[in-house]
């Protein structure tokens, strides 16, 4: 599958013999547990190799936090892995128990969400919550888990890290929290990091920070990254590739550079033109139309009731058609070259 | 990665315990309604004379008969009048002294909530003293004042339970007050131009209704545990006229002779305050995940 | 050209007489609008920027200061005075969702401030009419807001603000919670509206690029003061505040981009 006689131009950075850390499937995820009636994520093929920064890049409806979530194995019980395999360092993970899990949480894969405030227990002290999952997952005794958590707190560029050890969230800012939340990820030093929207609740200047954070752990420790996000501009600061979803598909994936300056599908296109700014008394770019609900999805393809190209061909579902490794589109119609 | 890792959205997969509930509350809600029937029966028959009179009529020959003796299905009282028909009378008044005291409540409750909640720091300040004075004061206090005032009986008790009752429910309206006022459609409402009372009727109550009905309907089982205490001490239901409370009261005094009458009426009384209990949860439940849940 | 908002030496602080809780929201802010010109305040949360708007909106009174709109002091004015609030000055909410009484159909909630003579007819002409302005079909007045995506609840709000006339539009953030790709729907249409009518626009927003391409003038607020203001071109180019410059270089960048 990974071709190794061409040297890598698709933005991976590392040799392509390395490690699949994470790979997706045809993954689909189902409302209801067995095969379920609805889906919400169809056909999702996703790689991610060790040291890389992948984003994935969709709006609302386009299932990026379910399969975000799928992935730690945290998906609500409603809902469940219909099709598909998720694997995690090429063990098959799909339909692990929650005990296996727990023990995989941390030191495997980890994640961080959006929303630092309701992911951290306002009762207690932050760094007891750090120590906790050290040593729900290692035989350490508290003052050795103490220790390592002061560490990674100071790791994340939070200063005086032993006092802030005793903390309680709501004395700490979002930024903050938002650290601390990546060094209890970081803790166990898991081989993939999932982040969820992350800087989305954060003020710009906050934010910048925190890319520049995790950007300089990915190098520094050799971890991958998936990083979820509706800011193209953001995934494109700290990404080496990135994936596009609309309306729970994958719908173009590739190198970033790429993506962005020659994207093929026309919804990465309206996307970018509705991301950048032009000059004043200029038109503002967008997409006409709305997300349909999973339920109002066309058997053809998905984005057809907005896109200008759409003809009759479109009524087909489009399958994914690979351009090279690691790029690939899914359309009918793709555009080629850069835009006017 | 346990306290610092949680989701945030959790689908509560209740649904064996949902159906459960469900059944339950079913038979509940049924029995409740079979109660107000009955209730609503006694409270009509105490106006029809006919009817009025097998709850009053006396019979020196026929006292304390027990239950399933002929003519008399729960047996007879130390007068005896029969058991039955008072045990039905009994439920008219609690049934209209509890609605009544719920509603005076839950409308004084709901006006001082919003005065205190929404129009400004004056009547904030003002309604908070208010609420804090009859907040301290018991209800039998004011039960014997308003007997004295307005002579012992069904409408003293409903004054003083009203009166009584409304404080905790003004502090729980204005609770839901103060933070429904920072929602934006009030503020747009606010920038619109529409008056403040309008805004209150418009968009306050409407969205107080689940505050309100829970309110209420607990209220309600706290009014006829009240008025039957009440009647037990002599305040309240001044004879001929039926109630569970004044029936507990002289099924006391002949304890020795005959325990019927007692274990009657606190057993019907005990059921259907667990049952309005029961029902006021029900409706929390219903109503309170509705918002907290995220889909 | 007359000045349609001035805020004069606004301030607010928040706490009881005895003591204040730290630092004032709002510490004496000054500025004015021209009629007719789009107006931007750019802050990051906790920066004052919303106090602002809503000191300006009557909805939160400042500690010390003025604010006069449409010629209306909003808060030391007289009662008759402050009846012309409402057609002087409207609010586009930054969220869709909470900005509308869930319980209320879209024609109430945009007829909700439209009152006086004309009857019900002309109120439904009116409501057709504001329905047809911001994009939305007709029947779509039956409906309740949570039948509604998140951009077209925003045109309903928009609606409901014009359909009181205002001189000035206060747009708080008004395309911060929609996706992306709805984002240009909503700001064109106001940025179309502004034109049709010769509205004054105060658009407060996060997103210096936003503010960029719709404002012809902008503040830079932080921790309640103003740190920068002029033309937005200006302040992204060459921005002179040091908070403005940190605030400029966080900007994530698409490749390629400036």
């Amino acid at each position: 599958m990974i071709d190794t006689s061409t040297p890598s131009t698709d933005g991976s950075r590392l040799d392509p013999a390395t490690p699949v850390i994470l790979r997706l499937e045809d993954v689909s995820i189902v409302v209801g547990n067995r095969g379920g009636d609805r889906a919400l994520v169809t056909g999702l093929d996703l790689e991610i190799d060790k040291g890389e920064v992948v984003g994935l890049v969709g709006e609302s409806g386009s299932g990026k936090s379910i399969s975000a979530l799928a992935c730690v194995g945290l998906l609500p019980s409603a809902l469940s892995v219909g099709r598909g395999r998720i694997l995690l360092s090429g063990e098959d993970v799909t339909h692990a128990s929650e005990d296996h899990w727990r023990q995989l949480r941390g030191r495997e894969v980890a994640m961080v969400f959006q929303d630092p405030m309701t992911s951290l227990d306002p009762c207690f002290r932050i760094g007891s919550q750090i120590v906790e999952s050290i040593r729900a997952h290692q035989h350490v005794s508290r003052e050795v888990a103490a220790k390592r958590a002061i560490d990674v707190l100071g790791h994340v560029g939070i200063a005086d890290p032993a006092r802030r050890f005793d903390a309680f969230p709501h004395e700490l800012s979002g930024g903050l929290r938002q650290r601390v939340m990546i060094a209890a990820a970081l803790v166990l030093e898991p081989k993939v990091l999932i982040a969820d929207e992350p800087t989305t609740a954060l003020d710009v200047t906050t934010q910048a920070s925190i890319i520049e954070l995790v950007k300089g752990l990915c190098a520094e420790l050799s971890m991958s990254v998936l990083w979820i996000s509706h800011d193209l501009a953001v995934v494109s600061e700290l990404a080496d590739r990135v994936a596009v979803t609309y309306a729970g598909e994958l719908v173009e994936a590739g190198c970033i550079r790429e993506v962005f300056s020659e994207a093929r599908h026309h919804y990465t296109r309206g996307l970018l033109e509705s991301a950048v700014h032009g000059k004043r008394g200029e038109a503002f770019g967008f997409i006409s139309g709305s997300v349909p609900e999973p339920s109002d999805w066309s058997a053809g393809c998905r984005f057809g009731a907005r896109c200008s190209r759409a003809d009759e061909q479109c009524a087909q579902h489009p399958a994914m058609t690979q351009v090279r490794l690691h790029r690939m589109v899914r359309c009918h119609h793709p555009i080629h070259g850069a835009p006017s | 990665m346990t306290a610092v890792e949680l989701p945030q959205f959790t689908l509560v997969d209740r649904k064996r315990s949902r159906e459960r509930a469900r059944r339950v509350g079913r038979v509940r809600v049924l029995v409740l309604v079979g109660y107000g029937i009955i209730g609503v029966f006694g409270l009509v028959a105490q106006l029809v004379p006919s009817l009025e009179h097998r709850m009053t009529d006396q019979s020196m020959r026929d006292t304390f008969l027990p239950p399933l003796s002929p003519g008399h299905l729960l047996g007879t009282d130390v007068l005896g009048r029969d058991s039955l028909w008072r045990l039905i009378g009994g439920l008219g008044v609690s049934l209209s002294v509890g609605l009544t005291a719920a509603a005076l409540s839950v409308v004084l409750g709901l006006v001082v909530g919003i005065l205190g909640g929404f129009f400004g720091r004056a009547a904030e300040v003002t309604t908070s003293v208010l609420v804090d004075v009859m907040w301290a004061f018991p209800a039998i206090l004011l039960a014997i004042v308003f007997a004295g005032w307005l002579g012992p009986g069904l409408p003293a008790v409903v004054l003083a339970l009203a009166l009584t009752g409304w404080a905790s429910f003004a502090r729980i309206v204005r609770g839901e007050v103060l933070s429904l006022r920072e929602r934006e459609f009030i503020a747009a409402a606010q920038v619109l131009g529409v008056p403040k009372v309008v805004i209150s009727f418009r968009h306050l109550l409407p969205n107080l209704l689940p505050v309100k009905m829970l309110m209420s309907v607990f209220f309600v089982a706290t009014a006829i545990v009240a008025e039957a205490g009440l009647s037990f001490l002599g305040l309240g239901a001044q004879p001929p006229t039926p109630s569970l409370g004044v029936t507990l009261a002289e099924g006391r005094d002949y304890l020795n002779v005959t325990w019927w009458p007692v274990v009657i009426a606190g057993g019907v009384l005990t059921v259907l305050v667990l049952l309005l209990n029961g029902l006021s949860d029900d409706l929390r439940d219903r109503f309170d995940p509705k918002l907290r849940e995220r889909s | 050209m007359s000045t349609a908002v001035v805020a004069d030496a606004l301030t607010k602080t928040y706490g009881s007489r005895r003591g204040s809780l730290g630092r004032p929201a709002v510490d004496n802010v000054s500025f004015a609008v021209e009629e007719g010109e789009t107006f931007g305040i750019v802050g990051e949360s906790g920066s004052g920027k919303t106090t602002v708007s809503r000191m300006l909106l009557g909805l939160v009174a400042p500690t010390s200061g003025r604010a006069v709109v449409g010629g209306v002091d909003v808060w030391g004015g007289s009662r008759e005075d402050r009846r012309r609030l409402p057609q002087a000055i409207q609010v586009v909410f930054q969220d869709p969702y909470s900005s509308m009484n869930p319980r209320m159909r879209i024609g109430k909630i945009i007829a909700e401030g439209l009152r006086g003579p004309g009857g019900k007819a002309a109120r439904s002409g009116e409501l057709g009419r504001l329905l047809q302005l911001v994009g939305l079909p007709e029947r779509y007045a039956e409906l309740f807001p949570h039948q509604l995506s998140g951009g077209q609840r925003q045109r309903v709000a928009i609606a409901r603000a014009l359909a009181m006339n205002p001189a000035v539009l206060v747009a708080d953030e008004p395309v911060s919670s929609l996706d992306v790709s709805m984002r240009g729907q909503i700001l064109n249409l106001l940025a179309s509206l502004r034109e049709t009518y010769g509205l004054t626009c105060v658009l407060i927003s996060h997103d210096l690029g936003v503010v960029r391409q719709f404002c012809e003038r902008v503040i830079v607020m932080s921790a309640g003061q103003i740190v920068e203001q002029g033309d937005p071109d200006e302040i992204f180019q060459a921005p002179r505040h040091d908070y403005t410059k940190a605030l400029v270089a966080s900007i994530p960048h698409l490749p390629g981009q400036a």
